[in-house]
């Protein structure tokens, strides 16, 4: 098992740990992480480790979209999952 | 003009964010349209309201349904059967590794082992056993690609497959395409003519110019790059002038040179170039830190790169991009290209399968080099099994359950979802558990880059670029994966 | 369809019968069809009145002669101006006052017609529909199958819509592809009753590959394509009827006529058919008929063409970036970009072609589509201009 730390240069070099107020959902945290921000659980928040004003910034903006966007997302009809049987069955 | 309708219902769909006013949104067949804000929220919340152009486009591309809709319903489901038809259709590549013998010893690869090893070679009867299971694969079309180590240093084991399969479908009469991954070094005259007369072509793999082809590809001698292209001809002159495909590895020393490794395939007649990352699960941590480097630094390389490939083509040089042409081909094509990425569920086991000198069967490549390192876990079963035997195994389930981009966390919310699939044999390597959010993979990180950047060229496209994008995305006589 | 004056005696039903000379009689001649026989003189008139003493009762006279029409006592068909010719396939009745020409074969185009019911209504139908019992056509399409003596390249099937033949229409078809092996066929229709494939399975099951199906689509979403042919939910049904024609393996060519609603959309439509339709043969984009109900609705049908170059290129680039063949038709090159000629074709049927006096010294004449003999220079949009100089064709 190997472990890459790809980085995204948004959250690249990061030094301060920033509150975040509201609460996250999964798919935000892990959206969060996804995009190379380090998360951590304090108590009932969380924190997200971000570099200078720019990161602390462009932070802020990003978690305003995503959390809108999931609103957003809610009110949108889920995909049919597909039929797993189709794939996993096969014939002689 | 009015229209008539009742109001529509919204038909499932997902966005991406592309700034802070727009997104591009892409619905269940994987057709998109670039949304502001406030259409997006109008189409959620007020559909009634859309103006009639955008209605009209919406509908057309089902993110809304119109007054009655069994047509388009019907059109739904053949447009997403269309695009997993690599997946539905069969298994169509089939990798035989005879070999891990090999005289290269390349910092970045997984597998091979020196010429004076031995006891890593398939045995006649396993070469037999495989070639029965390729043909219980339903697909018409059938790839049969060798590789290593170098297949060429037993060669006497690709002839005896070739042979095999050519008899057998004598009655079968499947359309088959044979095709040797090689260093080329170990090519001979009368190897070229076997080639020709049963038609196999070969793929080689071509880093860049000399300097950073020998700096990756070490050999004693220090001339593996001089010694490849002289495959080349060799090839080109008994075989044919389309005898040979090429392909690159990116390494850290790769990307100071972006410009340098295109020009270098256009300078020995290439009309494809494939920009591929390296996969760097299966190494050693220390080469990582030696070998790694970031998206971001990839991500750089490759805009660079492929913007050579387009000055290349607006000179008038055919060249094509394979990266931007699978990713086109999915943003643009109604058709499915062949390619065994990003496939849901995935093209490991369903797409491709794998027959190792070590005797088992693998789902795919990148799945035989994890075994390299220790992790055998994703076998599928022995070579001589049956194919209906590797295909009920619990891990090709695993595979399967794990691969479902409507399903899978992280995944059934994402835009990209229709035109790509977790890698659950990424994930095995990369943490150890194929069940991992896909968002956390290397793949994903690299593909969501690249839909993404691909989503912003073409909103802001020239005409000559689409006529490039279109062409690259239409599938032109199947690919190698 | 070409109608020829006659004047028609005994034949008190409508009858179907192929044109054929005296000489070639005995060689063509079949019990179960019916034959007009051209007589060119007094003795020609006597020999066929022999020949039907002797048992042949399905001649018919046909002669310019009024007095020897007189004397005939049998079935008579007397030619006042214009000729048939030989070979041509008619219908005649007395109380018709022309011999319809149901085929030529010297024409460029050959159309059957089946009926002139329609379960559309076209804003710019050229043939306007009726709704009386027609079926007697379906009958007649299989005698003009029998008596076309010599079998064209291709031929066509119209209406009205086809599909309303319900199980005759494959009997239609059949017979022509019985007696005519050779020749390939269209049919014109809008594909909806083939939405059900019960229906569609009836109708196309073992069909075979010799038939193209001709069908409109004028829009990329329900509420535009269904005003075009004021019948709502026509939209679906066609695009059900168009996978049921792929599902049974038919070529389909798609045909749009460029009038306002359709051009506005243009780029929307091209791009849907590139993406959901890519199995289309083809697709033609056919300038409107300035007839029928297209008169109605000036405000939308009477096109020029020139004032919509840009949506012309643009969907015709989509369709070749989606590698769909297209195809312009009934577009004289003036109206079009020289960009576009590549994709123009002579389209118009002979019968109803015609050029405008400008015409005449047009340097690229002989490749134009020309226009419909109804169009009229002075009240319609679309004008006219030769081209001159010189221009690489």
């Amino acid at each position: 098992m190997t472990n890459i730390d790809l980085i995204y240069s948004e959250s690249f070099p990061a030094k301060v740990w920033v509150d975040i107020n509201q609460p996250l959902s999964l798919a935000v945290q892990t959206e969060l992480i996804h995009r190379g921000w380090k998360l951590r659980q304090l108590d009932v928040c969380f924190q997200a480790f971000c570099s200078a004003t720019w990161s602390i910034t462009a932070f802020n903006e990003i978690l305003a979209h995503l959390l809108n966007d999931e609103i957003m997302r809610k009110k949108i009809p889920p995909n049919t999952p597909v039929l797993l049987n189709t794939f996993v069955a096969t014939s002689e | 003009m009015s229209a008539n309708y009742a109001r529509g219902e919204l038909l499932p769909f997902s966005f991406h964010r592309m700034d802070n006013n727009s997104v591009v949104a892409v619905s269940a067949t994987g057709d998109y349209a670039f949304l502001t804000q406030q259409e997006l929220a109008t189409l959620v919340e007020n559909p009634e309201k859309l103006e009639l152009k955008k209605r009209a486009e919406l509908q057309s591309k089902y993110f809304l349904k119109g007054a009655s809709s069994f047509g388009s319903e019907e059109l739904i489901r053949s447009r997403i059967a269309a695009r997993k038809e690599t997946v539905l259709a069969g298994q169509s590549l089939h990798i035989i590794v005879p070999t891990l013998q090999c005289e290269h010893s390349c910092q970045y690869c997984q597998v091979s082992r020196r010429l004076e090893d031995v006891g890593h070679t398939m045995t006649p009867t396993q070469i037999d056993a495989a070639c029965v299971t390729i043909f219980q694969s339903p697909s018409s079309a059938l790839t049969i690609e060798f590789q290593g180590g170098d297949p060429l240093l037993r060669f006497d084991l690709i002839q005896r497959a070739i042979n095999l399969i050519q008899t057998i479908n004598l009655v079968h009469k499947r359309r088959i395409r044979f095709v040797i991954t090689s260093t080329l070094h170990q090519l001979t005259t009368e190897m070229c003519e076997y080639l020709r007369d049963n038609q196999v072509y070969l793929s080689t793999s071509l880093d860049g110019p000399a300097a950073l082809h020998n700096k990756n590809r070490p050999l004693p001698t220090r001339d593996s790059h001089a010694r490849t292209l002289s495959g080349i001809e060799l090839a080109r002159r008994i075989i044919g002038p389309h005898a040979v495909a090429a392909l690159m590895t990116t390494t850290k020393a790769s990307l100071a040179h972006p410009e340098a490794i295109v020009d270098e395939y256009v300078k020995n007649g290439f009309s494809e170039i494939f920009m591929r990352p390296l996969s760097l699960y299966g190494f050693a941590k220390r080469n990582i830190k030696h070998l790694g480097y970031t998206l971001p630094e990839f991500t750089n390389f490759y805009q660079k790169a492929l913007q050579r490939v387009l000055e290349w083509n607006a000179k008038g040089t055919e060249l094509r991009e394979g990266t931007a042409a699978l990713i086109l081909n999915k943003l643009l094509s109604p058709f499915d290209a062949g390619y065994v990425d990003l496939q849901s569920p995935t093209g490991s086991g369903l797409a491709v399968l794998v027959y190792n000198y070590d005797g088992y069967v693998y789902p795919s490549d990148e799945a035989r080099m994890l075994a390299e390192t220790g992790d055998c876990s994703l076998r599928l079963g022995t070579i001589g099994d049956s194919l209906a035997e590797l295909m009920t195994s619990p891990v090709m389930k695993q595979l399967v359950v794990t691969s479902i981009s409507t399903q899978a966390a992280g995944c059934k919310t994402c835009a990209f979802n229709s035109y790509c699939g977790p890698d659950p044999v990424g994930a095995q390597a990369e943490f150890g558990e194929m069940s991992t959010t896909a968002l956390l993979t290397e793949h994903c990180k690299r593909h969501k880059w690249l839909f993404e950047y691909f989503f912003h060229k073409l909103r802001t496209a020239d005409d000559d670029f689409l006529d490039i994008a279109y062409r690259w995305a239409h599938p032109s006589g199947g690919s190698d994966a | 369809m070409r109608k020829v004056r006659v004047q028609t005696q005994g034949i008190e039903y409508r009858t179907v019968a192929r044109v054929v000379s005296l000489e070639s009689l005995s060689a063509q001649w079949q019990p179960e069809l019916r034959f007009l026989v051209r007589a060119v003189d007094a003795r020609a008139v006597t020999k066929i009145a022999q020949l039907r003493s002797a048992g042949l009762t399905n001649l018919i006279l046909l002669t310019t002669n009024r007095d020897a029409a007189v004397q005939w006592q049998a079935e008579t068909v007397l030619e006042t101006a214009d000729m048939l010719i030989d070979g041509d396939v008619v219908a005649v009745a007395d109380h018709m006052n022309h011999a319809h020409v149901l085929f030529r074969y010297t024409d460029q185009h050959h159309t059957v017609f089946l009926t002139n019911r329609c379960n559309s209504y076209c804003l710019m139908c050229s043939q306007p529909p009726t709704k009386h019992d027609d079926s007697w056509l379906a009958d007649e399409a299989v005698q003009v199958a029998n008596h076309m003596a010599s079998s064209p390249h291709t031929l066509g099937f119209s209406g009205g819509e086809p599909l309303l033949l319900g199980k005759h229409l494959r009997r239609v078809l059949d017979t022509f592809a019985h007696r005519h092996p050779s020749t390939r066929f269209d049919v014109l229709s809008n594909g909806r009753l083939l939405a059900d494939s019960g229906d569609a399975k009836h109708l196309l099951h073992g069909l075979g590959e010799r038939i193209t199906w001709m069908v409109p689509l004028y829009g990329h979403a329900d509420f535009l394509h269904d005003f075009v042919v004021q019948s709502p939910g026509a939209f679906e049904e066609t695009l059900s009827g168009l996978l049921n024609l792929h599902r049974f393996g038919q070529p389909i060519q798609l045909r749009i006529v460029l009038i306002r609603p359709v051009l506005e959309n243009l780029a929307g439509l091209c791009e849907f058919i590139g993406r959901n339709l890519p199995f289309i043969r083809e697709v033609a984009l056919m300038a409107c008929e300035p007839i029928g109900f297209a008169l109605a609705n000036p405000e939308l049908t009477d096109i020029d063409l020139r004032e919509w170059s840009a949506e012309l290129i643009g969907g015709l680039t989509t369709l070749k970036r989606a590698k769909v063949p297209a195809i312009l038709m009934n577009a004289p090159l003036c109206a079009l970009p020289q960009t576009l000629w590549p994709y123009a074709h002579k389209s118009i049927s002979d019968w109803k072609r015609t050029f405008a006096e400008d015409c005449a010294t047009c340097i690229v004449k002989t490749e134009c589509a020309g226009l419909f003999s109804w169009h009229r220079q002075s009240r319609h949009a679309m004008k006219i201009q030769k081209i001159e100089g010189i221009i690489n064709v």
